[in-house]
């Protein structure tokens, strides 16, 4: 049975059976241990207190001790088993769910929020895990406890424990009905509550107006006439909810009456003994408790329920194809494609599909050619197995696609679509996530890295991977080899590109304020080999702030610090918190909103003013400011000749207090806190310098070329992370991964969705002349195309036009028919 | 909000990038909630004489804003290369590439050192995609700039517009 359509109780025993059987064990013993004490109670009295008898005072004392004590610690056990079990099961249902939910197909999705699926995983099925827990302890424990207590009194005096459990029934009848009119009330109260903020939203919103006509009281009377209203329905339900309470509280508290009258008579008559009338009195009262658990969990049920049939219902439908093949491996497909007579249809009854036949042999390459709408994105997806067609064959090597599993489309197709996908991990993750996913593919037959960067190559991924991994800060103490030969290519670079390049790269110059560095790092300037003399833990190292202290710069630093904040939070205020807006932002995305917080008092008072953790906070900003990069603030030049001071007395200090915390720069020596490129340059690449990057990244790749360093810093750069949903990538970085991704895993079958259209034109012709060697009869490829000019290598090329195929034939031959094609690539028509 | 606060702010690059948006027809219009954030996320670079800050055919993923120096617009066809002219300060370009990918129908190359304003598209949408009424006001701004075109394109030369007349209307007005 499919997942979606269990119903909730099947996962009371799923996979619990034997816990379920121990729960129920303890819950057992926990009731005995219950009514236990009650029976003491009554020998305390009768016998022991009744008699004189101390021994027996002692000993009936001493049981009933343990008694409660158990009974706590069993309760105990029960609350453990009952989350265990909840928690175990609700663990089971997500991950069954989410293998569900991925397998269904994308019809499905165009019309699911992400959102959605994520609150359903994480949110809304917790209440399930406490249903599931409960299920069987929580009306077990206390039915039987009822039951234990019930049949106590009545072996105690039958007569007496009617008459206490004949309220009962009037509670039933009563409570109810109180609840309900509660219930009505509160709908009153949130349906008044959103007309009043619909009220105070529209003036709000249109305040410009209320100011300008001075209809401060007409807006003023809306808003007094509902909240009147909401007044008087607040105070209605409040009455009738504590109506509830009294009535719960009354029924309670009036059973003793009746035990004190009927019993009380009848202890006297001596009918009945002073020690069972006492025990009666407890085991009533003990009744009220279980009684109210039992009420609870009636609501959790109905809760937990109706809300897992929600989620279920949302989830409910079948996946369109098997995911794995039964009785047999994956097919090894050698890419002979065939349609005939294939309908797409999708809801609306819009055909985007219509009647489409069409044969591609094996090896050979057809290029999908129409304005946007004419459904050659959908033909390709639908030989890809994404879409569903609707009539017709689609067959691969003779197989029917539809009836293919999953399995045996990865195992054979390699699909980059229009906007790929790229998933968080390093570059190198992503690169092989097409091998390491398809079927039966072992570790060893993964691509090695000559393969990988084979690959990169050919997409013209390369520079972008080398990039990425100049970028890179190498650990301590990891490439010592490396370092050296960085180091020796950071003398070629400045005999060879030094005077060249002068004006892209501000060197690392110890008579120069570094535009590109923090203020921190223009004091220290040098390697930070202490941690706690790290450019971004500076401020919390207390000796320095000695240092600063005695330095006087500290009440500089503040006000530096303070009109940082100040300028940043003006900008960013009120907006909301975008990586793309914290990239030249001197205050980081996390730390913004303690930062508005300081701006705020900063409003009435002075930077010296604030205790010593605010003003920290604020040198730390300072400490952190990079003028070449912040630029909300100018730093002005006395403060930059201050700064360049203090770097000699902080290098004497270090000398003689810290001998071993910071290494000066010096040119003979790999700079640890800085990246490879920085280290290469002994400077950092100046942003406002326009091309700068580019002419740097020539040179570079020819000095590394030399001193054959090239594949071991792409190596490097291979495991550069891409951030969540690549988002550190370009659109055309992300093409080029998908299509390296497909072109690792080569296919017998490629399908190409507009696989080029965020490359520029020189990337477009490279990945154009790699299918038309590389790939020429190895891969049957069939891609949509979007420039013209790449057709001329297509073998065969289709037309397309409201989803028929309208043209078909070899390049040459529709332009020499001069049809639709003809007219597209001369471009006349529009 | 009274003015309590420092009267005259102090001059930085993020000040004077405030001044020259505001007076970008584009961007005049928007809140200056959002203009100040365009200042804050935009960068200034200086390209040397010869460099060419975009090529023709490539797609744009941002916008420029002469501040100072000249470029040439040069235009190729059929291997021929035509200069169409001359750009100063005060001059915006590109601006299309920030609402998408589109391709450079010239190429810009500095004559004199230029520096420019730039601002990335993925940027500037970031900041529309919080604020809608924004981006209708940044497309109203362009439809205008359209619609003057073709006002004077038709105005100017008769022959011209009943030469093209496929022409007329692309500001769909």
């Amino acid at each position: 049975m499919r997942i979606t359509q269990r119903p909730i109780t099947s996962w009371i025993f799923y996979r619990n059976t034997r816990w379920q059987l121990l729960l129920l064990g303890v819950i057992l013993v926990t009731v005995v241990a219950r009514v236990f004490p009650l029976e003491m109670q009554k020998r305390i009295i009768n016998e022991a207190i009744g008699l004189g008898l101390y021994d027996k005072l002692l000993l009936y004392c001493g049981l009933y001790l343990g008694a409660v004590l158990l009974a706590s610690s069993l309760k105990y056990v029960i609350n453990a088993l009952q989350v265990y079990l909840g928690q175990k099961t609700l663990m089971h249902i997500r991950e069954e769910l989410y293998r569900h939910i991925l397998s269904l197909p994308l019809s499905f999705f165009r019309q699911t929020q992400p959102g959605m699926v994520v609150s359903t995983l994480v949110g809304e099925l917790a209440s399930v895990a406490e249903f599931v827990g409960s299920a069987l302890a929580v009306p077990a424990v206390n039915i039987l406890t009822i039951l234990a207590f019930a049949g106590y009194m009545f072996y105690l005096e039958p007569i007496l424990a009617g008459l206490s459990f004949a309220i009962y029934p009037f509670e039933l009848l009563v409570i109810p009905r109180l609840q309900k009119k509660t219930n009505q009330a509160n709908r009153e109260r949130v349906r008044l509550s959103r007309k009043l903020s619909g009220i105070i939203g529209e003036t709000v919103t249109g305040i410009h107006e209320v100011h300008g006509n001075a209809s401060y009281h007409i807006e003023g009377d809306k808003f007094k006439n509902k909240a009147g209203e909401l007044y008087r329905a607040n105070i209605r339900m409040s009455l009738y909810r504590y109506g509830v309470k009294v009535a719960n509280n009354l029924f309670q508290n009036i059973g003793p009456f009746f035990l004190f009258l009927v019993g009380g008579y009848l202890t006297i008559n001596g009918r009945f003994d002073l020690g069972a009338l006492v025990a009666f009195l407890s085991a009533y009262e003990k009744v009220y408790d279980p009684w109210k658990e039992l009420m609870d969990f009636y609501q959790l049920l109905q809760d937990s329920t109706i809300r897992y049939r929600q989620v279920m219902d949302y989830f409910d439908h079948a996946p369109e194809h098997a995911l794995e093949p039964e009785g047999r491996s994956p097919h090894t497909l050698v890419g002979n494609i065939s349609l005939r007579d294939v309908y797409y249809t999708v809801s609306g009854n819009i055909r985007i599909l219509d009647r489409v036949s069409l044969d591609v042999q094996s090896g050979e390459q057809l290029a999908l050619v129409g304005f946007s709408g004419s459904g050659k994105s959908s033909l390709a997806l639908v030989i890809a197995q994404l879409y569903d067609y609707s009539a017709g064959n689609v067959l691969i090597d003779g197989h029917e696609v539809s009836g293919l599993t999953k399995s045996d489309m990865a195992a054979n197709i390699g699909i980059v679509a229009q906007h790929p996908f790229i998933f968080s991990g390093t570059i190198r993750d992503n690169l092989l996530y097409s091998c390491v996913a398809t079927p039966g593919m072992r570790e060893e037959d993964l691509p090695d890295l000559d393969r990988t960067i084979e690959v990169i190559q050919q997409v013209g991924l390369f520079r972008d991977v080398l990039r990425f991994g100049t970028t890179t800060v190498l650990p301590r103490d990891t490439y010592p080899e490396l370092e050296k030969r960085l180091v020796r290519v950071r003398h070629e670079f400045q005999n060879r590109f030094g005077t060249l390049l002068a004006e892209d790269v501000e060197f690392f110059d110890e008579t120069r304020y570094l535009q590109y560095s923090s203020v921190a790092g223009n004091i220290i300037f040098g390697d930070p080999v202490d941690d706690s003399f790290a450019e971004d833990r500076l401020h919390a190292n207390a000796d320095f702030l000695k240092f600063l202290d005695r330095e006087g710069l500290e009440q500089r630093m503040w006000q530096l610090g303070a009109r940082i904040a100040r300028e940043t939070v003006d900008i960013l205020g009120n907006l909301p918190r975008t990586p793309e807006l914290f990239e030249s932002s001197p205050i980081a995305m996390d730390d913004f909103e303690d930062y508005q917080e300081l701006v705020r008092e900063l409003a009435s008072r002075d930077p010296s003013e604030l205790n010593a953790e605010q003003r920290n906070r604020l040198l730390e900003l300072a400490l952190n400011f990079t003028p070449g990069i912040h630029k909300v603030v100018a730093l002005p030049e006395d403060f930059q000749q201050a700064i360049l001071k203090v770097r000699g007395r902080f290098k004497e200090w270090v000398k003689s207090e810290h001998i071993r915390a910071v290494v000066v720069s010096s040119e003979s020596q790999y700079i640890h806190s800085q990246n490879i490129l920085n280290n290469i340059l002994f400077g950092k690449l100046k942003d406002e310098s326009g091309g700068a990057q580019e002419r740097v990244a020539r040179s570079l790749i020819q000095l590394l070329i030399g001193e054959e360093l090239l594949e071991k810093i792409v190596e490097i750069g291979l495991t550069f992370e891409v951030g969540s949903m690549g988002d550190r990538l370009s659109g055309g970085q992300r093409q080029k991964v998908a299509l390296a991704r497909a072109f690792l895993k080569a296919p017998p079958i490629l399908i190409l969705d507009e696989a080029t259209s965020a490359l520029d034109n020189a990337s477009q012709t490279r990945i154009q002349n790699l299918l038309q060697t590389r790939w020429k009869n190895k891969a049957t490829v069939i891609s949509v195309v979007h420039r013209l000019d790449t057709l001329a290598g297509y073998d065969r090329v289709a037309v397309m036009k409201s989803g028929q195929i309208i043209e078909f034939g070899t390049y040459q031959e529709l332009l020499e028919r001069k049809g639709v094609l003809y007219e597209l690539v001369n471009g006349t028509q529009r | 909000m009274n003015s309590s606060t420092e009267p005259s702010a102090e001059p930085c690059e993020y000040r004077e990038n405030l001044d020259m948006i505001r007076n970008i027809p584009y961007f005049a219009r928007m809140d200056m909630e959002v203009i100040k954030v365009l200042a804050f996320v935009c960068k200034r670079k200086t390209f040397r004489p010869e460099e060419f800050l975009f090529h023709q055919g490539e797609h744009g993923n941002e916008s420029f804003y002469v501040i100072s120096g000249t470029g040439v617009v040069i235009r190729s066809d059929n291997g021929s290369k035509r200069i169409i002219g001359e750009i100063g300060s005060g001059r915006s370009l590109g601006t299309l590439a920030l609402i998408m990918r589109s391709k450079r129908l010239f190429s810009l190359q500095a004559l004199t050192p230029l520096t420019c304003l730039v601002l990335e598209r993925k940027k500037f949408q970031a900041q529309l995609a919080t604020n809608p009424r924004m981006a209708q006001v940044f497309l109203e701004a362009i439809a205008t700039r359209v619609v003057e075109w073709e006002d004077r394109y038709l105005r100017e030369d008769e022959c011209k517009a009943q030469r093209t007349l496929d022409e007329v209307g692309v500001s769909l007005i």
